[in-house]
């Protein structure tokens, strides 16, 4: 095909889609006014925090600890004396390191809880972190002390709320903050 | 360089069309990839997951033409709308430096993206730049009146009520419209005109409800609007009912499980404030709400538990920079806690922001510092709009300043 005749073509369906994306942008346009224009003065703050759900069963208790990928990525490698990285990536041996080393689970004998993990997954700026330990006494005489990313954020807020089946109850943590009795009522 | 500029636009057409269409197939998958078995959603908002995928496909775009403008301003408004849905405080840095670079490539017939730097803005508080990029908007496109809408607001929040007035008359005939009709809502309310900003709501709700181009969250967002001024209105049973059909849209907004704790405390419900409080904690911490749990424990007699959430909220809000939110300030002063460093950063605030809500603050931090004199100056400018906030009619009350608007309708 003659050169001329492609560039035309190639012209004519540049046309066509400066068109269809004119159109995408107008949508888009509409879009952000009713999605964005609607947002009234909203309540933006850094706040510092990780939240972790225990659930005890007949077996024992799931550990799922939900935190920030940028504030752990960059911790757990400076607590494994690397740089941070870029991409907010974790090694998997060194996040088990160090959440051991600040997410403990103490028994009635003040014994530590060995957290078997369960997995680990990343969603875009999220980490699911998920340690399991089996507990023949249930939660009965548990404590837990939770001092993640607290070496990075002064007013780093570590929340851990207990289900032990149906029965509900929350933790809060600081810096420097004591273990918590986790039985409601202990 | 005229083919070059075809070829690009080509790359970024093909890879969003391609990958909006894999976006409509691959959402539940990508959804249920992202977390271990039994883990939570990414947050608490139904859509946040599609979220995620779309700013992922804008970033194909993006890196087939990274000079474009259309890609950064879409990145911006998804940033910002993630934020809204749970995001943390790096989808706000992130949408402002999108918008910035968009805006850097292209300011004619960008609007769209400069409308999305300001509610960033808002978002941060940073009324001042915000006015100045809303101005702009304005000045360039003075017939639209969202536009116009939009530097009202930011007036509004600055406390400037003649060109808020002034602005939100222009648009009265637009009142209709969804992007306009929350704003002008606020202005109503603030001003003493509850049944028309009632009415105002309850149109624009019903409106974003029937629509397939508005955002679940966003359309939780009116019945929390909804709600939270009929609960100022002590009509407890329709603000209760406003929280619950968000709820139904959004069960896990952290605003509206925060707002029922709110509900439940103006009913003197302390083990329900506690129930819905530790239930939006779990999904986003807001201090105000740690506050409210802290005051319910109290209230049952729990002192030391009390005790955490007071403690936690002080350590929370300890590093915030710039003005404490309204919310927080209130909750320290009503607790003689930081009194002096809530006054310092109360003032400093209203430097530039002269709003009724913050000369409130100086007023009651004022009256807690033992200034009275000088809390019940601060308390007449608090209510010079007459704004029928049952808080506000509270302080002054304490303070000895006689306030005339009605609590009743």
């Amino acid at each position: 095909m003659p050169s001329h005749k492609l560039m035309r073509r190639v012209s004519r369906a540049g046309r066509r889609l400066c068109t269809i994306l004119r159109g995408a942008a107008r949508t888009a346009f509409r879009a952000a006014l009713l999605l964005i224009g609607l947002a009234s003065v909203a309540d933006a703050h850094a706040i510092h925090t990780t939240v972790t759900q225990l659930t005890a069963d007949g077996t024992g208790v799931t550990v799922m600890i939900r935190a920030f990928a940028d504030d752990l990525s960059a911790t757990v490698a400076r607590h494994a004396g690397r740089p941070a990285p870029t991409d907010f990536s974790v090694r998997e041996p060194e996040l088990l390191t160090y959440v051991r080393a600040q997410f403990m689970i103490s028994d009635a004998t003040r014994g530590i809880v060995q957290l078997q993990s369960c997995g680990i997954r990343r969603a875009d700026d999220m980490y699911w972190v998920c340690f399991r330990a089996p507990l023949a006494r249930g939660l009965a005489g548990l404590a837990v002390r939770n001092q993640m990313l607290t070496e990075t954020h002064a007013d780093q807020i570590n929340i851990v709320q207990v289900d032990d089946r149906g029965s509900k109850r929350t933790l809060l943590f600081r810096k420097g903050s004591a273990p918590s009795t986790v039985a409601s009522g202990a | 360089m005229k083919q070059n500029r075809v070829l690009r636009l080509i790359g970024v057409g093909a890879v969003v069309l391609t990958a909006c269409g894999l976006t409509l197939t691959q959402i539940p998958r990508a959804s249920a990839s992202a977390a271990p078995v039994g883990a939570p959603r990414v947050s608490g908002f139904s859509e946040r997951a599609e979220r995620d995928v779309q700013i992922r496909v804008w970033h194909q775009a993006l890196n087939a033409d990274p000079t474009s403008a259309i890609a950064t301003g879409q990145l911006a408004g998804l940033h910002l709308q993630r934020a809204r849905e749970g995001g943390g405080w790096d989808d706000y840095v992130k949408a402002e430096a999108f918008a910035r670079r968009s805006l850097g490539k292209r300011t004619q017939r960008n609007a769209a993206t400069a409308s999305t730097l300001v509610s960033i803005l808002l978002a941060q508080h940073r009324f001042t730049e915000a006015r100045s990029i809303a101005e702009d908007l304005v000045r360039n496109d003075p017939e639209t009146p969202q536009y116009r809408a939009t530097l009202a607001e930011v007036a509004m929040e600055l406390g400037d009520d003649v060109a808020a007035d002034s602005l939100f008359r222009s648009v009265w005939a637009d009142r209709a419209m969804l992007s306009i009709a929350p704003r002008l809502a606020r202005w109503l309310e603030l001003t003493n005109h509850v049944p028309e900003a009632r009415r105002l709501l309850i149109s624009a709700r019903d409106d974003a409800l029937a629509r397939r181009d508005v955002a679940t969250e966003t359309k939780a967002w009116f019945h929390l609007r909804l709600g939270d001024l009929e609960l100022r209105r002590g009509r407890t049973e329709a603000s209760a009912e406003s929280f619950t059909a968000g709820l139904a849209l959004e069960p896990d907004d952290p605003r509206l499980l925060a707002a029922m704790a709110r509900y439940s405390a103006a009913l003197g419900e302390w083990k329900n404030v506690i129930e819905w409080g530790e239930r939006a904690i779990g999904i986003q911490l807001d201090p105000a709400t740690l506050g409210l749990i802290g005051d319910a424990y109290e209230m049952l007699g729990q002192h030391n538990k009390a005790d955490e959430y007071f403690r936690t909220l002080e350590v929370a809000v300890s590093l915030q920079p710039g003005a404490y939110h309204r919310a927080w300030s209130l909750y320290l002063l009503d607790h003689g806690l930081q009194v002096s460093s809530v006054l310092q950063k109360a003032e400093e605030e209203l430097r530039e922001r002269k709003d009724v809500y913050g000369y409130d603050i100086v007023a009651w931090a004022l009256e807690k510092s033992g200034r009275h004199e000088d809390a019940k100056a601060a308390m007449r400018s608090a209510l010079r709009l007459q704004t029928p906030d049952p808080l506000l009619m509270r302080h002054a009350r304490l303070i000895g300043v006689s306030a005339t608007s009605a609590l009743t309708e």
